[in-house]
């Protein structure tokens, strides 16, 4: 990290007016659904294996909290919670399988342009598409309405497009 | 932190002069966390992902940073295509928290990307709950509405304590309740309701946080029963039940806990159960006499533990007749009775005197045999006239109205017990009438029976019918004699006779 604050340290020299704003150096977009579902299906994983923590830690009031925290939120049935965690935790199996293989290639070498690389992204991309529609179809039109609006109002996901420079 | 704000302002100017190609969406990152009540900790994450391709490292530098915006844990991670970096706090003091997440990518070095923030609010923080001296998180707490703990006191000690707990799930178990609450301790005062009926469950919570469940219980309920000493055998009484709460649920039982003699519910069970809603009664029918006294016991079960009894005795009574001799010695009427025997008798024909009225009567001396011979309560021995006439020598004088004949508390000896009688009550009575110098004469047709206590009622004996014929004359002086000159006169016994002047 220190060559980002040596960057800081002349910057600062130059007299650039001290800005507290919360700014974003990406072109922010509106973060396309994709996004949102990859960022909401993390969240329900990552809430799920904190419980689980807790459970392992003896913690079972906790464990039980943090297991029923987004059913309460969202306003789910126990059903829909259950189908929620269980597409969530497929997709996220499935992501990580993903960003696997791209680790995996980029270990061995390969280009920033690698068509392979390119197809991984939009695996990723259709992969959480699908686990929406499993998720759609689990939970009836009705019922989905709403948790999605639940996941847009509670979503705090920010994303944008960056030109990293090839390696 | 700190340093936040110009690294920003840095990035903005170096992410402009970056060429950027046409991705709908390259990255995105995110920053969350929970705090859980319960455990009192903060978790949380902030994420960086790659959708573009995977052949840059990616960092997410996350930091927890508390109500005073000092960080107070801080993480850091940098992967290919998604990096996670979790941080987690115990939190000491209220407000809000916040998960702060910067991200970055290794384009031509490190370039920025962007922040992002989750806002936690710990409004309370519960540290530790105890019921009187007994730690909670042990597991649930059983208070009864019986204890001598009850009412219950709680602490709960913690910060921004400001409301009192709420209660729910127990309408009507706390009946009372004061809560102090400061800001760092509660302390609170609760009483299970003593008309709780059934177990409940009461929960309690402080802000967020629910303290693990209280279960409220009853206490054992109380069941009062009340019995009279005897139930008379072929008869039947009542015995009182009371409970607290009302609603009980209770099993009765009747049984001999010693010796024979039995009894049954008015539909001939001995086994009954019902609910008592408001204090009641029950029927007891005394099937055989009791061989020993109290040996009839009623019990009442809840859920199979017996919680109350009494005992009784089935009583029967069976009566004689002495019409010569004494009384018996036992017979605690006795000292009053001769005290009116003027002449003859004691029993049998005599010259009587009773509250200065002279007569010729006939001294008889009912006895009670009583079954439990032991029996502890008092029974009197009652008689109804049911035939008697009176003549002047041959001539109708009068005809006696059937209907109770009782002796008066002098000529009774109601209680079973006295002078070592063990079972023997007696009944007193000289009929007669006083003479004239036309011969007198009366005729009378009785039934004796047994009352426990002094109840018509509740009989506990067959009716046994017994006689008196006397005739009565004056001496010279005109004091009443006994005239002799029909068959059967001047004599009572067992039975019955023609209440004609000659008793044919």
């Amino acid at each position: 990290m220190s060559h980002r604050i040596l960057v800081i340290v002349l910057l600062a020299g130059l007299g650039f007016p001290a800005l507290c704003q919360k700014l974003q150096t990406t072109q922010a977009t509106k973060v396309p659904d994709y996004v949102l579902y990859d960022a909401f299906f993390f969240r329900v994983k990552w809430l799920s294996d904190l419980a689980d923590k807790y459970s392992s830690r003896g913690k079972p009031a906790s464990a039980d909290y943090i297991r029923s925290l987004l059913q309460k939120k969202a306003g789910l049935t126990a059903q829909e919670d259950a189908a929620l965690k269980s597409i969530a935790a497929d997709c996220r199996a499935g992501d990580l399988s993903i960003v696997g293989v791209g680790r995996a290639l980029v270990k061995a070498g390969a280009a920033a342009n690698d068509a392979r690389l390119q197809a991984l992204g939009s695996q990723r991309q259709q992969l959480v598409a699908s686990h929406v529609s499993q998720l759609q179809a689990a939970m009836g039109p009705a019922r989905f309405q709403k948790l999605d609006s639940f996941v847009r109002v509670s979503s705090t996901v920010k994303g944008g497009t960056a030109a990293p420079a090839p390696k | 932190m700190r340093l936040k704000c110009l690294t920003i302002f840095f990035a903005v100017l170096a992410a402009a002069s970056v060429p950027r190609t046409a991705h709908a969406q390259d990255f995105d990152y995110d920053s969350y966390g929970v705090y859980d009540p319960y455990s009192n900790e903060i978790s949380g994450y902030s994420i960086t992902v790659d959708y573009m391709g995977y052949n840059v490292d990616l960092e997410a530098d996350s930091d927890l940073l508390d109500p005073d915006e000092e960080t107070v844990d801080s993480s850091s991670d940098d992967e290919i295509g998604e990096a996670e970096a979790d941080v987690y706090c115990v939190p000491e003091q209220t407000g809000t928290y916040e998960i702060y997440g910067s991200h970055w990518y290794d384009g031509d070095g490190w370039d920025w990307l962007g922040e992002s923030y989750d806002d936690l609010d710990v409004s309370d923080i519960v540290t530790s709950v105890s019921a009187g001296s007994q730690p909670w998180y042990s597991g649930s707490q059983t208070w009864y509405s019986d204890s001598p703990d009850n009412p219950y006191s709680i602490t709960i000690n913690g910060l921004g304590f400001t409301d009192q707990p709420s209660l729910s799930g127990c309408s009507g178990g706390i009946d009372s309740s004061s809560w102090t609450v400061n800001y760092t301790q509660i302390s609170g005062s609760l009483h299970v309701s003593t008309a709780l009926s059934t177990a409940c469950t009461l929960v309690l919570m402080v802000g967020d946080f629910a303290a693990p469940p209280i279960s409220l219980e009853p206490g054992t309920p109380i069941v009062t029963i009340s019995c009279p000493l005897g139930i008379p055998k072929g008869g039947s009484d009542t015995c009182s039940l009371a409970a607290s709460p009302l609603g009980t649920q209770v099993t009765l039982l009747l049984s001999a806990s010693t010796g024979s003699g039995s009894a049954t519910f008015d539909d001939g069970s001995t086994s009954k159960s019902l609910t008592i809603s408001a204090p009641t009664t029950v029927t007891i029918k005394g099937v055989d006499a009791s061989s020993t006294a109290d040996n009839i016991t009623l019990a009442a079960s809840v859920d199979g533990e017996n919680i109350a009894s009494t005992s009784f005795s089935v009583v029967s009574v069976s009566i004689s007749l002495n019409a010569s001799g004494s009384p018996a010695g036992d017979d605690a009427a006795r000292t009053a009775y001769l005290q009116t025997v003027v002449s003859g008798g004691p029993l049998g024909p005599e010259i009587n005197n009773s509250n200065n009225n002279t007569t010729c009567s006939i001294g008889v001396e009912l006895a009670g045999t009583v079954s439990p011979s032991n029996y502890r309560g008092t029974i009197t021995l009652l008689r109804n006239l049911v035939s008697g006439s009176t003549y002047f020598s041959s001539v109708l004088a009068s005809t006696i109205s059937p209907g109770p004949d009782n002796s008066g508390t002098s000529q009774l000896d109601t209680d079973p017990q006295s002078g070592g009688s063990n079972g023997k009550v007696y009944d007193l009575d000289a009929p007669g009438l006083s003479g004239g110098s036309l011969v007198h004469r009366a005729r009378y047709n009785f039934q004796e029976y047994a009352a426990l206590g002094s109840d018509p009622t509740k009989q506990v004996s067959s009716n046994f019918p017994y006689y008196a014929a006397v005739s009565c004359g004056v001496d010279g002086s005109g004091n009443p004699v006994i005239y002799s000159g029909v068959n059967g006169d001047n004599q009572a016994g067992s039975g019955t006779i023609n209440v004609t002047w000659d008793l044919q």
